[in-house]
């Protein structure tokens, strides 16, 4: 006769366990940090309409997440200098796993799987050199650290899958330790670069910006491998060149708009869902800017108070602000929802379909 | 002439409707920025025409003008590097012992195109003070040399302040301040982040965790002067704030200052508080710390006080940096 728990058993030998899916967690659309009125930090999932769908606190103030592709699973990042990012179940607001940097390394707070979600990859400072390293975590042995490679320059920050599963890292070019907090020892010297490399460390190609105080550090990859690329100016405001960029592999980056106008500081980028529109964010400006990607020009731009994250949605852009605030941007812009929270920095799109 | 008529034609037109600054910005320039600045000038001037390289007192009176400045990282002293040339600090992977072994060396590069971190005050207190330094070869030439450099730094940002970075947070509407909000934005932020500075970093440093204090990384601590710095920060960015309040009618800047400058009296009581070598020692690291939580204090009231009295609104994000 078959118990349940002898059903359960075979379900498990035969790999049919029913694998929780993001549905499970509610079906949300985005993940997002956040501070709380109280003082503490968050991690929550978002709707298409702006509604929270779970909140899970989190130990320090967080920076970026990584969503896994199938499981309802995020990586919620310790904004940098941290030393650990969590796993956190999104249905059960478990605790999964934690990972801690190895000795002399500190994280940057992005991180991106792999497309099967097999595999973790993290920006991490070597402090001691003062060089960017890609750590490699396997994500089916409890992310377990299997392995590390160059990332070709100094402070790596955001990185992510080019479609043919190749990498593209944003070095920011600044140097940091620990031992003094976030403060930038190489201004003077700063040699930021966009590198493309494989998973074995190779870095086939390597892109600089027009001047070496443009910090690049936020990137959106289109599905044609084209690379949207955020970044952050190093001199004074009035100076600033252009900061947000269109790379594709062979070519030279393409500026688009000016850095005046985004007071010399981009905080968020994502391509819209279609690829042609490159939206970015400006929370010291107050300002959101959409361009259009074939001819480069400004066709909206949004004041807002502290909006920094932004990701693609079903109907256009979704923007969050350090005021709790939710918007979508399309022709125009609409207020979705207010909740009593600071939205931090990146709005990030879970990937969808593919459970 | 026919273009210059139009030209002189929109001047006059426009004249009238030229608003007046913002007073608080105004007091902030004339009697904080620009007297402060030239003070610089003038403390570098005398430490580049001292005689021989006994020059312990002009760099300290120099070295006091500067960190009187060294909230003011924007506009000119973010030029070329200035500010890092004057003051290259903290130094975690001790990159100025180095530099300046290379400014000693035969092939030394020209002053003006080393690294900053072997350039200003910093790097001249390891020569003054450091026992590695006290008798290599070229260190007179070198100490002058350094204070020379000083000194053409120091001038080039009062230059810039006067010729024309006054008159941009003064007259707004241009392309870096649009409105006297921002000009007050900058100018609030430079009291912020002096006041972040001090504690993450002038206290925050030699602090490390209660496991591992770093006493070595103090702030010029072989000059003994890591614990008067922080007095003269507290100092100049009252000045600010009280001018930028309007002048802190209800003494309630200065009562919060007045808090940490008791609290530093009491670290200065010690013996070892002057390199806080102290904070080694769970006392002396107390007394440290309660020092750093009334500067916090201060930066928690300018938030929640000052910032939103003169309409400025710190941002979650727009802070951040990341």
């Amino acid at each position: 006769m078959a118990t349940r728990r002898g059903f359960l058993a075979g379900l498990i030998a035969t790999g049919l366990t029913p694998v929780p899916t993001w549905a499970d967690a509610g079906n949300p659309s985005f993940l997002s940090a956040a501070r709380t009125p109280e003082g503490d930090f968050v991690l929550a999932g978002l709707d298409d309409i702006g509604a929270i769908r779970f909140s899970i606190p989190l130990p320090t103030r967080g920076h970026a997440a990584a969503a896994h592709p199938h499981r309802p699973e995020a990586v919620a990042f310790a904004r940098r200098p941290g030393v650990f990012a969590v796993v956190l179940d999104c249905q059960t607001g478990e605790v999964l796993a934690r990972l801690d940097s190895p000795e002399g390394r500190h994280f940057y707070g992005h991180g991106t799987f792999d497309p099967s979600g097999d595999l973790l990859f993290t920006t991490e400072n070597d402090y001691e050199v003062g060089q960017g390293r890609i750590g490699i975590w396997d994500a089916r042995r409890g992310y377990v650290r299997i392995g590390e490679i160059a990332s070709h320059g100094v402070g790596p920050h955001d990185l992510r899958l080019m479609p043919d599963g190749s990498l593209v890292v944003a070095n920011g070019g600044i140097d940091t330790h620990p031992a003094s907090g976030r403060e930038k020892l190489n201004i003077p010297t700063m040699q930021p670069n966009l590198c493309y490399l494989d998973l074995d460390g190779h870095c086939y190609e390597h892109v600089t910006p027009f001047h070496h105080h443009a910090s690049v550090r936020h990137l959106s990859i289109r599905a044609d491998g084209m690379v949207g690329v955020a970044m952050q100016w190093q001199g004074e405001v009035r100076t600033s060149p252009p900061l947000v960029a269109t790379h594709m592999r062979g070519e030279a980056m393409r500026e688009l708009g000016a850095g005046l106008d985004l007071a010399g500081y981009v905080g968020s980028i994502d391509f819209s869902g279609d690829g042609t529109r490159l939206a970015v964010t400006s929370p010291r400006a107050g300002v959101a800017a959409v361009f259009d990607t074939t001819n480069g020009d400004l066709v909206l731009a949004m004041e807002n108070d502290d909006v920094c994250g932004i990701a693609a949605s079903k109907g256009g852009m979704m923007l969050t602000n350090g005021g709790g605030r939710v918007f979508e941007a399309h022709q125009d812009t609409t207020e979705l929802a207010v909740h009593d929270l600071s939205w931090d920095n990146h709005l990030i799109a879970i990937p969808q379909g593919l459970s | 002439m026919k273009i210059a008529y139009p030209v002189l034609l929109a001047t006059t037109l426009l004249t009238p409707l030229a608003v007046a600054a913002d007073p608080r910005v105004e007091a902030v320039l004339d009697q904080h920025i620009l007297p402060r600045y030239h003070a610089l000038t003038d403390a570098t001037a005398a430490l580049a025409n001292a005689d021989g390289c006994d020059v312990v007192a002009e760099w300290e009176a120099a070295t006091e003008a500067w960190i009187a400045v060294s909230h003011l990282r924007f506009g000119p002293s973010e030029v070329d590097n200035r500010a890092f040339s004057l003051a290259f600090w903290p130094d975690p992977r001790g990159s100025t012992p180095t530099a300046l072994m290379t400014l000693l060396s035969d092939d030394a590069p020209a002053i003006a195109d080393a690294s900053v971190a072997g350039r200003g005050f910093y790097a001249l207190e390891y020569l003054l003070f450091d026992d590695a330094f006290s008798d290599v070869d070229g260190r007179c030439d070198l100490i002058a040399g350094l204070a020379q450099d000083a000194h053409a730094t120091a001038y080039a940002i009062e230059a810039d302040w006067v010729d024309h970075y006054a008159d941009l947070l003064r007259t707004t509407g241009n392309d870096t301040y649009r409105n006297d909000t921002e000009a007050l934005q900058q100018l609030y932020g430079a009291i912020t982040g002096g006041l972040d500075f001090a504690v993450t970093k002038r206290l925050g440093v030699p602090m490390g965790t209660f496991e591992r204090p770093r006493p070595r990384l103090a702030e010029m601590r072989r000059s003994g002067r890591s614990l008067d710095n922080v007095a003269v920060v507290l100092e100049s960015l009252e000045e600010m704030a009280h001018l930028l309040s309007g002048g802190d009618p209800d003494d309630a800047i200065a009562l919060k200052f007045y808090a940490a400058l008791t609290a530093w009296d009491s670290v200065a009581e010690l013996e070892g508080g002057a390199d806080f070598s102290i904070v080694a020692d769970p006392l002396g690291r107390f007394k440290v710390e309660v020092l750093q939580n009334r500067i916090s204090e201060i930066r928690t009231y300018l938030s929640e006080d000052l910032g939103p009295k003169i309409g400025v609104i710190e941002g979650f994000n727009a802070d951040d940096g990341d």
